[in-house]
């Protein structure tokens, strides 16, 4: 018999959801009976049904170790320099929006973004933000007219 | 308002110029993204909802509709020419596309993918006409525990129809609904698992979740493999399929368009289990299956039929009863409500123009896919030499623009990194994103549906088992469950989802 990781890690990632937030529900609001239910009663039936099935996962991921080889299926690693840079680009646009503005936020945005490449050339890559970040501004800022400023005035 | 008023309603909605105008540009970013491999119709779909806020309802629904659509006609020029499915639902097309583009017959299989994708659409706009109506008269003597058990079932097919294991896809649905709960209570105004934080007091943004999941998620995924491939691609001689072609696509075009018409319409089918069983039909009632997978224009023309009629009757459950069949439908669902509308049988009898003009705009938005894609061909080919590595970047600003602008709060740029990375790694660990997101749309109408049966009911759970459509609901939800986990049929759902793992 051997551990199925992937089961074993979406179990146990249930199972600790639905603990977490059946804990959350009980301290924090009232639950009720059915016939007068209270905010808690349905998140906590939810809880309770993710922390069963989060069981079952986990019961279900022990396996005969014949199948090993159809078990373990061939998968590329995880690229982590990829996983840095896309998601740190979203936060870093959600810090630098309003303290410096939309152009330096795409810029940083779409540069974090090319950085997660490892086939774009510096060059290119330079062109890639420059092009990027005067299109999105074209069509978001001239274009949709999302209401933010292309600078931040306090800067200057 | 009988069939016939309400198509001439429809056209007269969907026929003006800034209707027209939308539709054009939702069935080409549709192409677009559908040629593209890497990008999906429902991140795209994810990323166009902020943008849609500004638009009138009708207008939005146009467009975001032409996109799924158009998808399934780019998908199927990518499928042919690269050999690589633009779209899941093209995996079988490149099958037989890919053969028969290998043997100089590019030409013939794309005309006739785009001919039979034509048929199944005109056919599948008749299907939703004639069924939506009727359909929501039904629902409109629904009551809260009708309605419940009816989600439930709707929840169930589409983990029952989703890739990967049951259990997953269940303990990934309940994990949608329960985020679903975060915020207000409607009942008694509680807030709840706000953890402290005020932005969340109206829930998690529908549209920052649905981003990440799938636009931010599929950029790692597309990542994961090298970013720096090109593609050959094969030149196309002679565009017209002979006649010979033609006598033998005609049937599987029918079968097609019936097959997929009616898998559309089930929670959990849609686009992408309508061209595998059409290419298993077609396969099985052919003379020379021999030829599958030679270059049978029979698994072109079936396949492709079935997937642009599914694509489109996929919409009924949504506007008939507000229940999304797939994860685009729950993107359909969220683009409504972020409009106002609550999506429900009351949409066709309070909103008939909606409802009547999104349907017309579907069979002009055919006509217009068909005009599209035959002479325009080389042009779509030619987006596929762009590489992925100057995609991506520009995709992930639009992501985060896109996000920011639905409501201006720099939280939700938060949960999309969060819900991206969420996404992506449960994905990799065999949890399909689909149900999360469905749940999660229907997480708050489930808990209300729930409530106000447990009110009627006095707190008795019989209730869902004593009201006789309710019943019915109910039972077919058990069966199915049940059915699922027998053995013989766990296999058979396996042979089905073979061809789509690779």
């Amino acid at each position: 018999m051997i551990w199925d990781r992937d089961d074993l890690t979406s179990g146990l990632f249930f199972l600790g959801i639905g603990l977490f937030f059946a804990a959350n529900t009980l301290s924090s609001l009232d639950i009720g009976t059915a016939a007068a239910m209270g905010p808690g009663f349905f998140p906590l039936a939810l809880c309770i049904i993710l922390t069963l099935l989060g069981i079952g996962i986990l019961m279900n991921a022990r396996k005969p170790a014949q199948g090993e080889e159809e078990q373990q299926v061939e998968r590329p690693p995880l690229n982590w320099r990829a996983i840095f840079f896309v998601i740190a680009a979203p936060v870093a646009f959600g810090l630098m929006l309003r303290s410096f503005g939309l152009v330096p936020a795409l810029t940083v945005t779409i540069a974090l973004a090319v950085a997660a490449s490892h086939t774009i050339g510096i060059k290119r890559g330079l062109a890639i933000v420059i092009g990027m970040t005067a299109f999105c501004v074209v069509v978001f800022y001239y274009g949709l007219q999302v209401p933010v400023d292309l600078f931040n005035p306090a800067l200057f | 308002m009988d069939i016939f008023n309400g198509i001439l309603l429809g056209f007269s909605q969907a026929a003006t110029p800034m209707a027209l105008l939308f539709c054009l540009i939702g069935c080409i970013l549709g192409t677009l993204v559908g040629v593209l491999p890497g990008i999906g119709p429902s991140a795209t779909i994810a990323m166009l909802l902020p943008i849609t806020l500004g638009l009138n309802p009708l207008i939005a629904l146009i467009m975001l509709a032409g996109i799924y659509y158009g998808a399934q006609y780019g998908g199927s020029i990518t499928a042919i020419l690269v050999n690589v499915p633009g779209e899941p639902s093209t995996a079988v097309t490149a099958i037989d596309g890919y053969a028969m583009a290998k043997q100089g017959r590019a030409g013939p299989a794309l005309s006739i993918s785009a001919i039979g994708s034509f048929v199944a659409g005109t056919a599948a706009t008749l299907v939703l006409a004639v069924a939506s109506p009727m359909l929501s008269q039904i629902a409109l003597k629904f009551g809260a525990p009708e309605y419940f058990s009816l989600t439930l079932l709707g929840i169930i097919l589409v983990v029952v129809l989703s890739q990967g294991s049951l259990l997953k896809g269940l303990a990934m649905a309940t994990f949608g609904l329960l985020m679903g709960q975060v915020g207000t209570d409607v009942f008694t105004s509680a807030t709840r698992f706000t953890f402290g934080l005020d932005e969340l007091r109206s829930g998690i943004d529908f549209i920052a979740v649905s981003v990440g999941i799938f636009g931010v998620a599929e950029i790692l995924r597309n990542l994961e493999a090298s970013d720096g491939i090109s593609r050959a691609v094969h030149k196309i001689t002679q565009l017209m399929p002979n006649r010979e072609d033609f006598r033998r696509s005609a049937g599987p075009i029918f079968r097609g368009t019936v097959l997929g018409s009616f898998l559309g319409v089930l929670p959990g089918g849609g686009a992408f289990l309508s061209s595998f069983a059409s290419y298993a039909v077609e396969k099985r009632l052919s003379k020379h299956p021999e030829q599958f997978g030679k270059g049978a224009i029979e698994g072109v023309a079936g396949p492709e039929s079935a997937n642009n009629a599914g694509a489109q009757t996929s919409f009924i459950p949504m506007l008939t009863l507000g229940i999304p069949s797939n994860a685009v439908m729950a993107l359909m669902v969220g683009a409504m409500v972020v409009q106002g509308i609550q999506p429900g049988p009351r949409v066709i009898v309070s909103q008939p123009e909606l409802f009547w003009g999104l349907i017309a705009s579907m069979w002009i938005g055919n006509v217009m896919l068909i005009l599209l894609n035959l002479p325009l061909v080389g042009l779509w080919v030619r987006m596929l030499r762009i590489p992925y590595s100057v995609l991506f970047p520009g995709i992930l600003a639009f992501a985060c623009i896109g996000t920011f602008s639905a409501n201006g709060i720099e939280i939700n740029l938060y949960v999309l990194a969060a819900s991206g990375l969420g996404g992506y790694l449960l994905t990799r660990i065999g949890c399909d994103p689909a149900p999360f997101l469905l749940g999660f749309v229907l997480g708050p109408m489930v808990e209300e549906h729930f409530r106000r049966a447990m009110l009627i009911s006095e707190g008795n759970l019989a209730v869902f088992v004593e009201r006789p459509i309710s019943a019915v609901l109910i039972v077919i939800t058990v069966v199915i469950a049940l059915l699922t986990f027998v053995p013989s049929l766990l296999s058979a759902r396996k042979t089905v989802f073979a061809h789509a793992d690779d």
